[in-house]
C-alpha cells in the first residue's frame, strides 16, 4: 500500500471581497484522520469545499503532485437536504453515477452492499430516502461517499445528526478505512473529545488562519482553546494518554459551579 | 439481507411496469384508430392499412393513411416529447409544477404561430411551414430569454422559475395584443390553431416530429444518471462531481426542442407535460432510466386516451385534445397536490 500527501500551499478564499481564508499551508500524509476543528466561521466548510473545487481559491493543493479531482476525492457537505424518493440503494449507486452504465454491473452493487454493511445500513438498502430520519439519511450519504473509494474523503460535519454509537461506528470505519487503504480522511468538526479520541493529526482553524497544526496532544491544549474559542477548559489525559477537554466557560466569564 | 436479489427485484418491477404501460398504449392507439368521424371500425381500418395508401378503396384509404395514422402517431410522438420534457424540467428545477407550458414555452410557440398566421405571407417560405417554423423559432427563443435572464442571477431553480413565469406572462400579452389586433377570419385561425388539436397532423409534420424526437433521444439518454442524481439536490449533486450548471443548461435546451417538436405542429397543448412525469415516478419511482421512458409513454398515454375520449364524446366533429387535456388536467393537478399533501414525494 502506497500513501499519497496531501499539500496546501498559501490557500486563500475571498467571498464578495472579504477574505474567509488566509494564507493556508499544511503537508498531510495519507492513512490516518486528520480532524479540521475551529469556532464557528473560522473557515472550516470554506476550506474543504475549495479543496473539492467547488470554490474559486488561490494559492495551490495537490495530492501525490496534481489538483485534487473528483475521480480520487470524495467531498460530503455540511447539512445537506435530500427530499428525494430514491431508494437508499440507489442513492448509494449514485455515489458512482460517473461511471455506471445503463446496465448496473454486479461490481457497482456488490460496492454499495460493501458500503451500507460497513454502516449498518443493509436492512434499509430498498427503503426510500424520504423515510428515514436524518441521522439515516446521513449515514447514506456516508455511505454513498465510501462507494466511490476515495483517495482523499473530505467530510463537513458528517457525524453531526448521529446518536453516539453511530458517531462510534462511523468513526471506527473511518480508522479502519485509511489503515486498509492509506487514504487521507480530513473531517471537519465541533466534538474536540471525539476529535482526540479518533483523530491522528488536528488542523485548529481561527479567523480564517491556521492557528495549530499538529499532533492532538499537541494542538489541544488549554491555551490554543482559550485563544481560537474563547473558551476556559482543563485539558487531562485518558489512560491512553489521549487528551480529554472539560469546558469550564466562556474565557473572561464566570466559571460555572 | 439479499441487497443484490432485492435491488435486480425492484428492476424487474419497474421494467414490468413500464412495459405494462406500453401495452396500454398499443390498446389506446387501436381504439384511436378505430375510433372517427366516418364511423369506419377497427376490421376495415386493419384492411385499409394492409392494402396501403393506394388501397383499391379510395375512401377507406384517404381515411386511413391521410387522417387517422398521422394523427393518432403525431399524438404518440406528442405526448412523448411533452412526457420527456416535463419530467427533465421538473428535475432540473426540482419543482413539482413546473412543464414546459407553465413555463412559458408554449405562449412564446402560441405568439410564433399567431405572427405566423398574422403575417407569414411575408416570409418566402412554403405556406405549411411557416407557422410551425415562427412556433418553433419562438419557443427557443424563450428557452434564451428565460435562461438568459435567469443567468444573471446565477440559474438557481428558484431563478429559473420566476424568469419563466416572467416570460409566459410577456409571450401570453403579446398572443393577446396579435389577436386584438386581428380580423375576425385571422382571428378563427388563430384561436384554433391554440386549441391544440391532432387534426392539423400530415404525415410531414410526423416525419418532422419524430425525426427531432429521434435526435434528441441519446442526448436524454446519456443524462439519465446526473439526473438521478440531481433528485438528491444540488448541494449534494456537485458534492458528487457533477457539473450542476452544464446539466441545467443542456436539460434546458433539449426540453425546448422537444417542447418545439410537440407543439410547432399541433398547437398548446396543456397539463401533459406536468402531469405525466407525476403519473411516470408514481409507478416507477426516480430512477430516471426508467422514469424518462415511463414519462414518454405517460404522456402518449394521456394525449390518445384524450384524443379517444373527445372521439367518444363528440362522434361527429372530434373536440381538440388541447381542450380535453386542459379539462382533465385540473383534477389530476389536484390529485397531485393532494398526494404531496400527505407527504408523499412526487
Amino acid at each position: 500500500m502506497t500513501t499519497g500527501m496531501f499539500a496546501l500551499r498559501d490557500v486563500a478564499v475571498r467571498r464578495s471581497g472579504t477574505p474567509v481564508l488566509a494564507r493556508i499551508s499544511a503537508e498531510m500524509a495519507g492513512g490516518q484522520v486528520v480532524a479540521l476543528i475551529g469556532p464557528n466561521g473560522a473557515g472550516k466548510s470554506t476550506l474543504l469545499a475549495a479543496v473539492a473545487g467547488l470554490l474559486p481559491c488561490s494559492g495551490t493543493m495537490t495530492w501525490c503532485g496534481k489538483r485534487p479531482h473528483f475521480s480520487v476525492l470524495a467531498y460530503m457537505p455540511q447539512s445537506a437536504e435530500i427530499t428525494s424518493g430514491l431508494s437508499v440503494m440507489e442513492a448509494v449507486l449514485l455515489g458512482r453515477h460517473d461511471c455506471l452504465g445503463w446496465h448496473v454491473k454486479p461490481a457497482d452493487l456488490d460496492a454499495a452492499g460493501v458500503a451500507l454493511a460497513s454502516l449498518g445500513l443493509e436492512r434499509l438498502a430498498h427503503r426510500r430516502l424520504d423515510s428515514l430520519s436524518g441521522g439515516q439519511r446521513q449515514l447514506v450519504l456516508l455511505a454513498q461517499r465510501f462507494v466511490r473509494r476515495p483517495q482523499l474523503l473530505l467530510l463537513d460535519e458528517s457525524t453531526s445528526a448521529l446518536d453516539l454509537r453511530h458517531q462510534m461506528t462511523v468513526l471506527q470505519h473511518l480508522r479502519n478505512y485509511v489503515a486498509e487503504t492509506g487514504a487521507l480522511v480530513v473531517m471537519a468538526m465541533h466534538d474536540l473529545n471525539l476529535a482526540a479520541c479518533h483523530a491522528d493529526t488536528v488542523m485548529m482553524l481561527a479567523h480564517g488562519t491556521l492557528a495549530a497544526f499538529g499532533p492532538c496532544k499537541e494542538v489541544l491544549t488549554e491555551a490554543r482553546l482559550r485563544d481560537a474559542f474563547g473558551i476556559e477548559a482543563d485539558v487531562m489525559a485518558d489512560k491512553y494518554g489521549r487528551p480529554i477537554i472539560l469546558p469550564r466557560a466562556a474565557a473572561g466569564k464566570a466559571a460555572v459551579a | 439481507m439479499d441487497i443484490h436479489g432485492g435491488y435486480r427485484r425492484g428492476i424487474l418491477r419497474k421494467s414490468v411496469m413500464l412495459a405494462s404501460a406500453c401495452m396500454a398504449l398499443l390498446a389506446l392507439v387501436l381504439l384511436d384508430l378505430a375510433n372517427g368521424p366516418s364511423g369506419m371500425p377497427l376490421a376495415s381500418v386493419w384492411q385499409a392499412v394492409l392494402a396501403g395508401p393506394y388501397g383499391e378503396d379510395r375512401a377507406a384509404a384517404a381515411i386511413v393513411w391521410q387522417l387517422r395514422l398521422p394523427q393518432t402517431f403525431m399524438g404518440v410522438i406528442v405526448g412523448s416529447c411533452l412526457g420527456l420534457a416535463g419530467l427533465q424540467m421538473q428535475t432540473i428545477l426540482d419543482n413539482p409544477l413546473a412543464s414546459p407550458f407553465t413555463l412559458g414555452f408554449s405562449a412564446a410557440a402560441g405568439f410564433g404561430a399567431a405572427l405566423a398566421i398574422m403575417f407569414g405571407q411575408l416570409l418566402p417560405l412554403p405556406e405549411f411551414f411557416v407557422v410551425p417554423i415562427c412556433a418553433f423559432a419562438m419557443t427557443l427563443i424563450a428557452t434564451g430569454l428565460v435562461y438568459g435572464v435567469a443567468r444573471l442571477r446565477g440559474a438557481t431553480p428558484e431563478i429559473l422559475v420566476l424568469s419563466g413565469i416572467a416570460v409566459l406572462f410577456f409571450f401570453q400579452a403579446l398572443q393577446s395584443l396579435l389577436q386584438f389586433l386581428a380580423s375576425p377570419e385571422v382571428l378563427q385561425q388563430i384561436v384554433f390553431w391554440l386549441f391544440g388539436s391532432l387534426l392539423k397532423a400530415t404525415w410531414t409534420s410526423v416525419g418532422v416530429s419524430f425525426a427531432i424526437l429521434l435526435a434528441a433521444l441519446p442526448f436524454v439518454a446519456s443524462n439519465v444518471w446526473s439526473l438521478t442524481a440531481l433528485r438528491l439536490g444540488d448541494r449534494t449533486a456537485e458534492s458528487l462531481g457533477l457539473r450542476v450548471d452544464a446539466l441545467r443548461q443542456r436539460s434546458f435546451l433539449l426540453v425546448a426542442v422537444l417542447t418545439a417538436a410537440a407543439v410547432c405542429f399541433v398547437g398548446t397543448i396543456g397539463f401533459v407535460g406536468l402531469i405525466a412525469p407525476h403519473v411516470a415516478r408514481s409507478f416507477v419511482g426516480e430512477d430516471h432510466r426508467f422514469a424518462l421512458p415511463a414519462s414518454a409513454v405517460s404522456g402518449a398515454l394521456i394525449l390518445i386516451a384524450a384524443s379517444v375520449f373527445g372521439k367518444i364524446i363528440s362522434p361527429g366533429a372530434a373536440i381538440p385534445v388541447g381542450i380535453i387535456t386542459a379539462v382533465a388536467g385540473v383534477p389530476m393537478l389536484f390529485l397531485v397536490i393532494a398526494r404531496r399533501g400527505k407527504g408523499r414525494s412526487t
